[in-house]
């Protein structure tokens, strides 16, 4: 680990060397990178410890096993060994009265559309803090719509990712002192997007997948608010075969159907919350008992009704085929939305959430970006690689953020 | 279709969005109705009735077009005040903002009836009005572009369960409904015809939306597409509303579509009941309708009366025309208002735009050329 590091400083300070294109901003942040570099001749031990440890949060099936880490002269190492390129710009920020905090942002100048690298310096610049704790901090104060439950940036802790995003035309984010690299503009689109769609050899079980996943989290967000809808309002559209299953199996149950479903959805999210605070696996355990042990005996003792754990389960199976954290809490917000919705008004109800959801996604922007970019508005050449994955040799990359040369040249001429 | 990333930022669409946004407006109580009136003037022969308005409405398309493409950078409005002056055209434009109100207002009537006897029995219609009005309210409040931008997202929704319907609905059809042809003779089928060119309501709404486009010399072909795609479909839910429920049927029903849908049977298929199928479909186009006519109104109020606070005015005219709805006495009066919509429609759909764009030919006043 040593070996590579020592060969990662060599051939940073190489590339720091071609700093003749360079700006004066970008000058400074190299010089500073190349004395933290020296930092790690006297210190390496600390770095050994850290860098090699891959820090899943997902499952990772294909792809390199490299992260980022808190060093951000390591981090920037990392972008520019993968991308030698004299067209990879990396600009300094200091954020914080008094915790100063170094940011960075990298961006491919080519590819990137300077509007876009223009508003995220603007607004980096505005941020007022004493001090920056986290990279979410950034993410926070930047983003379009802080209301909004849906996440605008998107977070990384791998390079190979990190990589795409330049190629894509986004500019990155990073934080001294945190491993997550965040990628701005981001779209729904970009959110549902797993790493697995783009190593996978085969262009048709990506796209299956991809609309899978499609098809999961419309039935994350609205399966419990359809339920209640259907059960307590309109019986009459339920097959009458199911319809009859699920009367008899809520036969002699104390509650209603809608309070059924925010019981246990309830518990879902009890269950989920142990998961994560408990430190190991035995966290994972108990909540796996625990919300056994609670639907088995609701279930015997006639309080819960089988179809509403059913559809409980299935939702949260579902929500899981979200790539995102950050998407997936949001889901789980919708999906209360939905269910209290469809609870006062029935479908009729649930339909004004759904439009009301529909609304707020097409009215949201990343950085100019509209957020259901290329769904709506329709862009059929990046359906391809946002929504689908097409037939191509090459590594899938998209055209969203990407300002053609003729475009700058255009844009250049305007000014 | 937006090549350009310039574009996504200045909410700039492609010229084929038309397609969309024409099907999405014009898409609203024809699900429920398959074209009933149609039916009631020229019998079993109202598919006929169908095609000869195409043709008729494609032509009032063209006209449409051929204005917007005249002065491609400006709205209806604006081109209005050179051409007719500015104390005519607010006088034509209160004609407009009349003739919109009153149809938002018969729109979400009628949505409150339907919505009563589908889904609410009980719950106080005013309710369902409010949120419907609250989520148009928000829309418009943002613009033409994220109102574009929701239709290309509803697209799906509407398209998909129709499919669905018409693919399923194929096998119930009986075929001698359609016997015999020209029975009642040419003259209801005209009759229909001309009714059915009435139907379009919205379809001025291409003289609005010519300065969101790019690649705007397409835009005849675009907008003739999108009509001929919007009367496809309304063509094919006639026919098999006819096939299957018959012309008597069809005349005895209140909402056609919701009966020839009631009566698919596919044994061994996961779903009994296709009604939702319509139901859902047909709550986006209400919606999607209502949302195109309030945006037309409250910012036609704001430009032509020059008025500062664009959020209120939407807000306005939205409360305002849920007030208008406790003016209709009964379903029988808002059936017969709504047929006599349809024949004012010819005058804001049509003549206005068609004697404008012949004045303005006549004095040679146009915009500025489309280049792209």
């Amino acid at each position: 680990m040593r070996n590579l590091l020592v060969s990662l400083k060599k051939i940073y300070k190489n590339l720091t060397k071609d700093t003749g294109m360079y700006s004066e901003v970008q000058r400074e942040i190299d010089e500073q990178e190349v004395e933290v570099q020296g930092e790690y001749e006297e210190d390496s031990s600390q770095v050994l410890l850290v860098s090699p440890i891959p820090r899943d949060k997902q499952r990772q099936i294909r792809g390199t096993k490299l992260q980022f880490f808190e060093r951000l002269d390591y981090n920037l190492g990392l972008i520019r060994e993968r991308i030698p390129d004299k067209n990879l710009i990396f600009e300094k920020f200091v954020v914080g009265s008094r915790g100063k905090r170094v940011v960075v942002i990298a961006y491919l100048k080519d590819l990137a559309h300077p509007g876009i690298v223009k508003e995220v310096k603007q607004r980096i610049k505005q941020i007022k803090a004493e001090t920056v704790l986290d990279s979410s901090y950034i993410e926070r104060n930047i983003e379009n719509s802080r209301l909004s439950p849906f996440p605008q940036l998107e977070h990384t802790l791998r390079p190979d990712m990190a990589e795409l995003a330049l190629f894509k035309g986004k500019v990155l984010i990073l934080t001294a002192e945190n491993p997550e690299v965040l990628m701005a503009p981001t779209t729904f689109f970009d959110l549902m997007d797993a790493p697995e769609d783009l190593f996978g050899r085969w262009f048709v079980a990506a796209s299956f997948f991809r609309i899978a996943r499609f098809i999961m989290f419309l039935l994350a967000a609205t399966l419990p608010g359809f339920y209640i809808a259907l059960t307590s309002y309109n019986p009459d559209l339920i097959p009458t075969k199911l319809a009859f299953l699920i009367a008899s199996a809520n036969e002699g149950t104390p509650f209603p159907i809608y309070f059924e479903a925010f019981l246990m959805m309830g518990v879902v999210e009890a269950v989920r919350m142990i998961m994560i605070r408990f430190p190991n696996e035995m966290g994972s355990t108990i909540a796996l008992f625990a919300g056994v042990v609670l639907v088995i005996a609701g279930l015997h003792a006639n309080i819960i009704g089988a179809p509403i754990v059913i559809i409980v389960t299935l939702t949260i199976i579902t929500s899981f085929g979200i790539p995102s954290f950050d998407l997936r809490l949001s889901v789980r917000i919708t999906q209360f939305f939905t269910m209290i919705m469809a609870t006062v008004l029935g479908l009729f109800g649930y339909a004004i959430a759904f439009f009301y959801i529909a609304i707020h996604l097409v009215t949201l922007k990343s950085f100019g970006i509209p957020y259901m970019s290329p769904f709506a508005p329709i862009e059929g050449s990046g359906w391809g690689h946002d929504i689908l994955r097409e037939d191509i040799k090459a590594m899938p990359l998209d055209e969203t953020y990407k300002a053609s040369t003729k475009n700058l040249e255009k844009e250049k001429g305007e000014n | 279709m937006v090549k350009k990333m310039r574009d996504l930022v200045k909410d700039k669409f492609d010229v084929r969005v038309i397609i969309t946004v024409i099907y999405m407006t014009m898409v609203e109580f024809e699900l429920f109705n398959f074209a009933q009136t149609v039916v009631n003037i020229a019998g079993n022969a109202a598919w006929i009735s169908i095609i000869l308005g195409t043709i008729f409405v494609s032509i009032n398309t063209y006209i449409l077009s051929k204005l917007a493409l005249r002065f491609p950078d400006e709205n209806f409005f604006e081109y209005c005040q050179r051409i007719w002056g500015k104390t005519l055209t607010r006088i034509i434009a209160v004609g407009y903002f009349l003739y919109w109100f009153s149809f938002i207002s018969l729109l979400l009537e009628s949505f409150s009836k339907a919505n009563q006897t589908l889904f609410l029995h009980e719950t106080p219609l005013i309710v369902p009005l409010i949120l419907l009005i609250l989520g148009a309210i928000w829309l418009v409040a943002y613009g033409m572009a994220p109102i574009i931008r929701f239709f290309q997202l509803m697209l799906l929704f509407v398209i998909l369960p129709l499919l669905l319907l018409i693919i399923l609905s194929i096998r119930e059809i009986r075929w001698d409904s359609y016997l015999p042809i020209l029975g009642n003779g040419i003259i209801p089928i005209l009759k229909g015809a001309l009714f059915y060119g009435g139907v379009f309501q919205g379809l001025e709404i291409i003289l609005f939306i010519t300065p969101f486009l790019n690649g705007r010399k397409k835009l005849i072909k675009m907008s003739l597409i999108g009509v001929n795609i919007t009367s496809l479909m309304s063509l094919i839910l006639a026919t098999i509303s006819i096939g299957i429920l018959g012309v008597q049927g069809i005349k005895e029903s209140i909402w056609p579509g919701m009966d020839t849908v009631g009566i698919i049977q596919l044994p061994g298929f996961l779903i009994e009941r296709y009604e939702l199928f319509l139901t859902m479909p047909w709550l986006i186009g209400i919606f999607t309708t209502i949302c195109i006519f309030l945006y037309l109104l409250a910012y036609g109020i704001v430009q032509v009366f020059g008025c500062q606070f664009r959020k209120g005015i939407i807000f306005a005219v939205g409360v305002l025309a849920v007030a208008a709805t406790y003016f209709c006495p009964n379903l029988a009066w808002l059936m017969k208002m709504r047929i006599g919509i349809t024949y004012v429609t010819f005058v804001f759909g049509l003549f206005i735009p068609l004697l404008t764009l012949l004045v303005a030919v006549v004095k040679k006043q146009k915009g500025s050329e489309v280049n792209e």
